[in-house]
This record gives C-alpha cells, structure tokens and sequence, in this order.
C-alpha cells in the first residue's frame, strides 16, 4: 500500500476507541448481594468527591511550590525590590550593581532551545542612569563648593583689610582668588567626599562600558565580526609566545658570551 | 584710594589685559601645528623589541664619559619632553656634557601590550636594550638613568641584575609610596591619596573595562593635582606666553607634548598602583618580578639620587627614602628646585652638568 494511500485511511470512530465500561464493571457485579449494596454508595461518594480530591491535590501542590519559591527566592528578591525606593541608590550610581544582584537571585538554569532570560537588555540603561545620577551628585558637590570659595575669598578679603593691606586693583583681586580657588579645590581633592565620588564614577564608568562591550560583542557575532574578548585572548597567546622568544634569545646570548670567552683558550691550546 | 580713582584703575587693568588678549591672539593666528616640533635633536635608531625602541642621541666625537648611559623615562607621558626644544633639551644637554646618551622610547602601547608587566618591562625590554647596548660598546656593564618610574624600573632593574649597571641615576622616583603619609602636604602626593581611596577590586574592574590606562585618565589626575593651574591654562597662562613668539612656542610645544598621552599598559598598570601605590611592597621587600624578589640590598653600585622638594607629583620624601635602602658605599643625594617636569625642560644646565660631572668620576 502506498504512503499517500495510508494517508488516505480515515481514523479509526471515535465510538469504536471509546472504554466499555459495561465489560469493565461485569467482575463488579459479581459481588455479593451484602457488597453489592455497600459498593454502588462509596463508589458514588468517591466519585462525586474526586474532583474535589484532585483540586485539593493540585492546591497542595501549587502550595508547596508557593512554599518553596518563596523560601528560594521570594525573600531576597523582595528585599531586593525594596531597595528600589531608596532615592540613594539612584543618586549614589547603585542601580547597575542592584541589577546584577537581582539577576543571580532570578537567574534560571540554561535550556538548549529557549532564550536566555537574563537581564543584559536593560542592564546597560541601568548603568547609563547610574552615570547621570552621578552627574546630579557631582552638581550637588559642586555648589557648595563653589560657595565655599566664596566665603574663603571674602574672608581673606577681610583680613587683608583689617591688616591694613586691602585689595587696589582688580589685578591684585584675581590673584587672590585664584590661590583661594585652588587652595579649596586642592583640599576638596584630597577629601573623603570627593574619594567617594571619583570611586563611585569609577564603577559606574567602567561597569557601563562592561554592558555595551557585551551588547557589542552580541552585534559582532551578528556580523560574523571578531570581538574584543577574542582578540583579548589573541594578545594573550601572542604575549605568552613573545616572552618564549625573549628568554630564546637571552639564552642565546649567554651562550654566545661563553662561546666567545672559550674561544681564545681552545684556539692557545 | 577714592572710588572714582579705583574705577579708573580698574577699566586700564582691563584695557590692559583686553591688549594683551589681542596681542596673544595674532601670535597664535601666525602658528600652524606643523610649526611646533619637538624632540628634534638628531638620533638614530638602535634596534625594537616588539613596540619599543632603543633611541641614541647623535653626538660629534667621542664621549667624555666612557660608559654609556640608558635614559628611561616613564610610562606616563612620553620621553620627547626631555628633548622638548634646542635650548630646553635634557639630553641635548647630557650629550654636551660629555655622556653618550641611550634613550627608552616605550612607544604608544596598543591593546595588544595589555599583558606587559613589570617582568616584561624590566627583564625583557630594558635587559635586552641594556645587552645592546653592552655589544655595540664591548662592555659589561652600563650607567642607568632613571626618570620617575623609568627610576622605579631601573632601580628594580639594577637589583635584579646588579652586574650589569655600572652607576645608578634616579631621578624624581618614588621608592616609598606611604612616605607621603609622614608629611601630608597640600600640594604633593594626591596621586598616593587617590590610589589609596580605591579598592583592589576597583583597579581590577579598571584594567578589566580599558585594558590599558588610557593616557586620558592619566591627564586627569595630573589635572587634578594642580587645579588652577589646570582651570587658567587657556584664559591666564596662553595670554601671559602670547606676548612673546619664544614664549609662546615654548608653552605650545609643552602642550604638543602634553596632548601626546600613550596608553599604560594594563598589566603594569596594574602592579605600578596595586603592588606599590597600594601595598608599597618595593620596600617591605615584597615586590616580585619575573618570579623573584626585588631586593634593594643587591644594589652596590654607585647611586646618584635626584629630588625635588617643590615636586608635586612625587612627594620628596617618597624619593629621599632611597637613601640606607640600598647596600651601596657611594650614594649621593642632589636636591634640585623646580617642578616634576621642570627640572628636565629649564634652559639651566646645572642638572646635567652635574650629573655629568658625578659620572666623571665613578
């Protein structure tokens, strides 16, 4: 019989595939007469209570997993979800690094034929909002500062005009507030708030251009283009190969000096 | 002084100024970039090793002084500032004084340098400059220059190969990279309290990100140590050089040099602010290079140790912390007045006679 002839056969009724709950039940009523009054009334109960049975079996179920979400993963991600209200961790460049915390606590493991469900599609705009909070932080140093001077510059101002030696010339006025200038920012410079700033854009910097690397290296494969983490491990072997060559070469250096000491003496011999 | 008296005073001084804006103004309208050249005293090329290149300063005639001399200068900015024009040339000087003068050009480390460290660095470019230059002059052994932290590695490479360094120069080097904590000082050692304001893992995440230390970021932080200065280069200092075509092309060829910032490689980088701006392992006597130890004590040489008390970039003290480290019978001190780089580009030719003349006699 040919293939399209097979495909032809109907399939088999339905009625034909149907149980025979006829031919099942005849060992039933082969009970006893006591039995046969007792049987037909649990029967019916269980029946009539088996959907509730396998509902409650499936909420038991769903309860448990409930149960265990929550004590793997529910209790950090909600503290977790919590820091998102805290205005500082806009301003102090702590979203990025949040972000990454949130993709190890909801992180999966890897299936062969489903995307990956991490977070790299928005952790680049994360760490792009963690520079501009910066940016805010640095504004909100820096005007205070700029006040500070100021004040820095009318005091001195004071003081020379107490100490009978006031300012005459503009000229005399701008040098003045060119050393209280950077008298102040030096000293803003080798602050504790300024380290915490500069550490701070440091991590935002360098994390945001972590994130476009790998958006750039995921364009490249697209491209059938070499990434950088390829051509990172090129320098690496070409560095590794460079080094053998210089110790080749020292060797031979050495043993061309001891050749060239040895020379005179075979040559008197 | 009445106020009618001060207001005329004040709109002269700005006349005044409004004159000398227009004076600098022309000057800089008649200068092209192709006018601003530096490092133009005559040298030939020695030989490569990978990206780097052994320079020597033409000279006419034989050297005063015998021994050869290899000047290496930082990763930080490039060597061609010791040669930055005739009449402020570092090198030029040296060479009239009577030495015969090698130069380490590091060249503009691309990422494919990121893996040299200190090893590399030390035991292979500057051994295989130094086994060169002994071949071409029949020589054992030959004087170190050091500037900076060329001064850390020459100095690291002397105590490493102690028989092949004849005199040790330092100059402006920092040897302990805490001393700065001894004497704080406003305007010296911000690049120790900024170092030491990250975390190892923050250097870590640095390299990881660049690679190599752009030369940018270096700019920066030499920026931030002088921060007026920084903030009135182009409004107070350009208008100051203007008024004279010397002047100007002076501060133009320091700006040549200064927009000139080559990469650092990421490995060095890496043990140039962990090992030692963070840990200062040189002299707890912990520093490991190529698998062995640095031990200062292995320096008996002759040393020469250059400083400067006004140095804003290394802190004096850091330098002067050389001096009882080394097991060396003859060591010298020389303080010098002037800035980190200003020693090196001032038209004086007292440090380079001086040095000359220290050569002359070991």
């Amino acid at each position: 019989m040919t293939k399209s002839a097979q495909a032809a056969e109907p399939f088999p009724n339905r009625e034909e595939l149907a149980p025979r709950p006829a031919a099942a039940a005849a060992p039933a009523t082969e009970a006893t007469a006591a039995d046969a009054t007792a049987a037909p009334a649990s029967d019916y109960l269980e029946q009539l209570f088996a959907p509730w049975t396998a509902m409650a079996g499936m909420w038991n179920a769903w309860l448990q997993t409930a149960e265990v979400v929550s004590r793997e993963r529910g209790l950090e991600s909600s503290k977790l979800l919590n820091r998102l209200w805290d205005p500082e961790l806009w301003r102090a460049g702590g979203l990025a690094p949040l972000l990454q915390e949130m993709q190890e606590v909801f992180s999966l493991p890897r299936f062969a034929d489903l995307p990956s469900f991490d977070f790299s599609a928005i952790k680049s705009s994360a760490s792009m909002l963690d520079l501009m909070g910066l940016v805010q932080q640095y504004m909100a140093v820096s005007i205070p500062l700029w006040l500070l001077m100021s004040r820095n510059f009318q005091g001195e101002i004071a003081q020379r005009a107490d100490a009978g030696k006031a300012i005459k010339t503009p000229g005399e006025a701008l040098d003045l507030w060119n050393n209280v200038v950077d008298r102040t920012l030096m000293e803003f410079n080798r602050s504790g708030d300024f380290a915490r700033l500069q550490q701070r854009l440091l991590r935002a910097l360098t994390g945001y251009r972590l994130e476009l690397r790998q958006f750039g290296e995921k364009s490249s494969q697209l491209l059938d283009m070499p990434t950088r983490s390829e051509m990172t491990e090129v320098y690496r072997r070409m560095h590794s190969m460079q080094r053998e060559l210089q110790e080749l070469r020292q060797q031979v250096r050495t043993l061309r000096r001891h050749v060239t000491v040895a020379a005179p003496s075979k040559g008197g011999s | 002084m009445s106020a009618d008296d001060r207001l005329l005073s004040a709109w002269s001084e700005l006349a005044d100024f409004s004159k000398r804006v227009a004076l600098a103004t022309s000057a800089l309208a008649t200068v092209r970039e192709a006018d601003v050249k530096i490092a133009e005293t005559p040298r030939e090329e020695i030989c490569r090793i990978g990206g780097r290149t052994l320079h020597r300063i033409a000279r006419a005639g034989a050297a005063r002084i015998r021994t050869p001399v290899l000047v290496t200068y930082a990763m930080v900015g490039h060597w061609n500032v010791l040669d930055l024009q005739e009449d402020r040339s570092f090198l030029r000087n040296l060479v009239e004084a009577g030495c015969d003068i090698y130069v380490t050009d590091w060249g503009h480390p691309t990422l494919a340098d990121q893996f040299d460290d200190f090893h590399d660095l030390i035991n292979g470019y500057l051994d295989g400059f130094v086994d060169v230059i002994c071949e071409r002059h029949g020589l054992a052994c030959i004087s170190l220059l050091g500037i900076c932290q060329g001064g850390l590695l020459s100095l690291c490479y002397a105590a490493l190969h102690p028989d092949k360094v004849s005199n040790l120069i330092t100059a402006v080097t920092p040897v302990d990279f805490h001393a700065d904590q001894t004497e704080e000082r406003l305007d010296s050692g911000f690049m120790n309290v900024w170092t030491r304001s990250l975390t190892s893992e923050d250097i870590d995440l640095l390299i990881k990100a660049m690679g190599n230390i752009p030369g940018e970021v270096g700019g920066t932080t030499f920026s931030l140590m002088t921060p007026l200065r920084t903030l009135a280069k182009y409004n107070l200092t350009l208008v100051q050089a203007g008024q004279s075509a010397d002047a100007l092309m002076n501060f133009l060829r320091m700006e040549k040099w200064l927009s000139d910032r080559p990469d650092h490689t990421g490995a060095a980088a890496q043990q140039w602010l962990k090992e030692l701006y963070q840990e200062n392992k040189l002299v707890r006597g912990e520093l490991s290079i190529g698998g062995r130890l640095v031990d200062l004590n292995a320096i008996d040489m002759p040393v020469l140790n250059i400083y400067s008390e006004t140095d804003t970039v290394i802190h004096p003290l850091a330098s002067k912390a050389l001096r009882g480290r080394v097991a060396s019978k003859d060591y010298t001190e020389l303080p010098v007045s002037g800035g980190h780089i200003g020693i090196f580009v001032a038209r004086s030719k007292k440090l380079s006679n001086s040095i000359a003349d220290w050569l002359a006699k070991h």
